[in-house]
């Protein structure tokens, strides 16, 4: 959707939600229009590049058993050196829900910041991406916070990136009436919970309660005083004191046990790539904060660039990942039945191989844009009966990437207020 | 004609020495005053690289070192709220053992030259008396307050974020 039809669908949503104000107990003026049917979700990008040959179409086996059901046996020279993981769940993922097997990325390039970008704004891209600036059209994250009702803290809305670089400057966006105050509260916690940078911010001098006063009047007195700058100092995200307390004592949590050795094999598995941990802490954000949304990514499989046996030990990897998050939800009260997963990669990959040949004879994968094969992934909508229906498939050509924020709008309430908003709709079939 | 040019330029240079009158001139000297403005005239933002460096050399008065500023910039960037990271840089630095504050009792001993000291090193001026009346009195009012508190208050707030 191009600028110009943005502005005018939004001015058109506007003008609609204007004919009918009320006035709300929290002094908001607009409501969601729209009533729930879940109060949590959790969008799991399983990214970096996932061809749906090896995943959803098994050729080498069915490497993703914690997610898809089969007992198909895994290719013998991709299974040696696989570690294989017991799935954690009875049944696979998508058992609780629908897997589409033919969802598309099916406009502009086929990049992974591209495919992140579309998936987190609704928006297709084109090659005039930036990669050094926010997005230009709203998140999810500022689409769920001020549409929502009562308006939703930042606290409530988490986005876990596998990078501290160029990732998490998804988490709000430049467009006039959103950006920052309604941005996502990001985290990349494999960059700071590790043995590396932890003595740099795990030992602080404490304050209590009363120097906390004696810090705020001060200060407060101060910002008062200092007349220069002007400059917003904040200039991204910012939680309110309360929420700031709590994120700090979670921060506090994760150094403790770190500093213990809690986080050398927290699932038990003997071994964890980068992408488990990545989705071990947003489990730890979803028991301890509960937010109401929270995307993760994963990154992985994008070794499939020199080498496709590795690729396909990481899919297995990030599928056994997924499987734990399902489980977790599930074993969390607050969350427990009472949140929908949705997990789909980014972009594809090339149907053909490059010329880099691995141990095994193997052509790794690159995923350009004039590959047919690299716009073709999956998605998988999992939920609680009665919100989403269970095990079901859909084979035929359906959904695309911009669909997941729609999805999530509807799930949260808020579809009729950004409708119009985004090219997209709701994967209606999943419900 | 030669005589008459001769005699043109000589009543000219007459003219002129006649013309040449002495002026009077009135001279005015100032006193040297150090001339300051209240806020210090700082109006440019730090980029928080540029924070969490001056930060440091403030509290240890020497660089931080190219090893330590990456683990910071690794674990700044890793957050999005900024301000919640830098706080957790500030409040460790302090709890360093190295880091260069004033005892307790010095800072009890003179509480309006503390303060002075404060803004001197953080803001790079003078206070005003209204500043050092009130952040006196909030000292003396409340219990346990530690110099370290006091540099903490400086450090989070806005001024701060300014050179």
């Amino acid at each position: 959707m191009n600028r110009r039809n943005f502005l005018r669908n939004s001015a058109l949503t506007a003008a609609g939600v204007v004919a009918a104000p009320y006035i709300l107990p929290t002094g908001r003026l607009f409501a969601a229009s729209g009533s729930r049917l879940a109060n949590h979700v959790v969008f799991c990008m399983f990214s970096g590049g996932v061809r749906i040959l090896e995943s959803v179409q098994k050729a080498e086996g069915n490497l993703m058993r914690g997610m898809l059901n089969g007992t198909e046996a895994i290719s013998s020279d991709i299974g040696q050196g696989l570690t294989l993981f017991s799935p954690p769940n009875n049944q696979p993922v998508q058992n609780y829900g629908t897997l589409f097997k033919q969802f598309r990325f099916s406009d502009g390039p086929t990049g992974h910041f591209n495919g992140h970008t579309t998936a987190i704004t609704g928006q297709n891209t084109d090659y005039n991406l930036s990669l050094r600036a926010s997005p230009t059209f709203p998140t999810i994250f500022e689409y769920y916070r001020k549409h929502n009702s009562p308006a939703k803290s930042a606290i409530n809305s988490w986005w876990i990136s596998h990078s501290n670089n160029l990732y998490p400057i998804l988490n709000y966006s430049s467009y006039d009436g959103y950006g920052p105050d309604y941005g996502a509260n990001q985290l990349s916690p494999t960059n700071l919970f590790n043995w590396n940078v932890r003595d740099e911010f795990s030992n602080m001098i404490s304050i209590n309660a009363t120097e906390q006063d004696f810090v705020k009047k001060a200060s407060e007195f101060m910002n008062k005083t200092y007349k220069g700058g002007g400059l917003n100092v904040n200039s991204g995200i910012k939680n309110n004191s309360e929420d700031a307390a709590v994120i700090q004592a979670f921060m506090d949590q994760m150094f403790q046990q770190n500093y213990a050795g809690m986080h050398s094999d927290p699932w038990g598995t003997g071994y964890m790539n980068g992408d488990m941990y990545n989705v071990f802490f947003a489990e730890e954000v979803l028991k301890t904060i509960k937010p109401e949304l929270l995307v993760v990514n994963m990154f992985g499989v994008d070794t499939a660039h020199s080498n496709f046996t590795d690729y396909c030990h990481k899919l297995h990897q990030a599928d056994y990942a997924v499987a734990h998050l399902w489980k977790t939800i599930q074993s969390t009260p607050g969350l427990q039945n009472d949140t929908v997963l949705i997990v789909a990669p980014e972009i594809g990959r090339n149907s053909t191989p490059n010329s880099i040949i691995d141990q095994n004879g193997r052509g790794a994968l690159d995923h350009t844009s004039d590959n047919a094969m690299a716009r073709e992934m999956f998605c998988l909508v999992a939920g609680p009966s009665g919100v989403i229906q269970q095990n079901k498939v859909v084979d035929t050509l359906y959904g695309k990437s911009i669909d997941i924020v729609p999805t999530i709008a509807h799930i949260l309430g808020f579809w009729p207020d950004i409708q119009g908003m985004v090219p997209g709709s709701p994967l209606y079939e999943a419900f | 004609m030669k005589k008459a040019f001769i005699l043109y330029i000589g009543l000219a240079l007459t003219g002129g020495m006649w013309s040449c009158t002495k002026e009077n001139i009135n001279r005015y000297n100032l006193s040297n005053v150090a001339v300051v403005k209240p806020t210090g005239a700082k109006g440019t933002l730090k980029t928080d690289l540029e924070f969490i460096s001056v930060a440091y050399a403030d509290l240890f008065g020497t660089q931080i070192s190219t090893d330590q500023l990456n683990k910071l910039i690794a674990g700044y960037t890793s957050v999005g709220d900024k301000s919640l990271i830098i706080d957790r840089i500030i409040r460790n630095f302090l709890n360093e053992p190295t880091v260069q504050i004033p005892t307790q009792q010095q800072m009890m001993a003179d509480k309006k030259e503390f303060i002075k000291d404060c803004y001197k090193k953080f803001y790079v001026r003078d206070p005003d008396e209204m500043e050092i009346f009130y952040l006196e009195k909030l000292i003396n009012e409340t219990q346990g307050i530690t110099p370290k508190l006091v540099y903490y208050t400086f450090m989070i707030a806005e001024e701060y974020r300014y050179y």
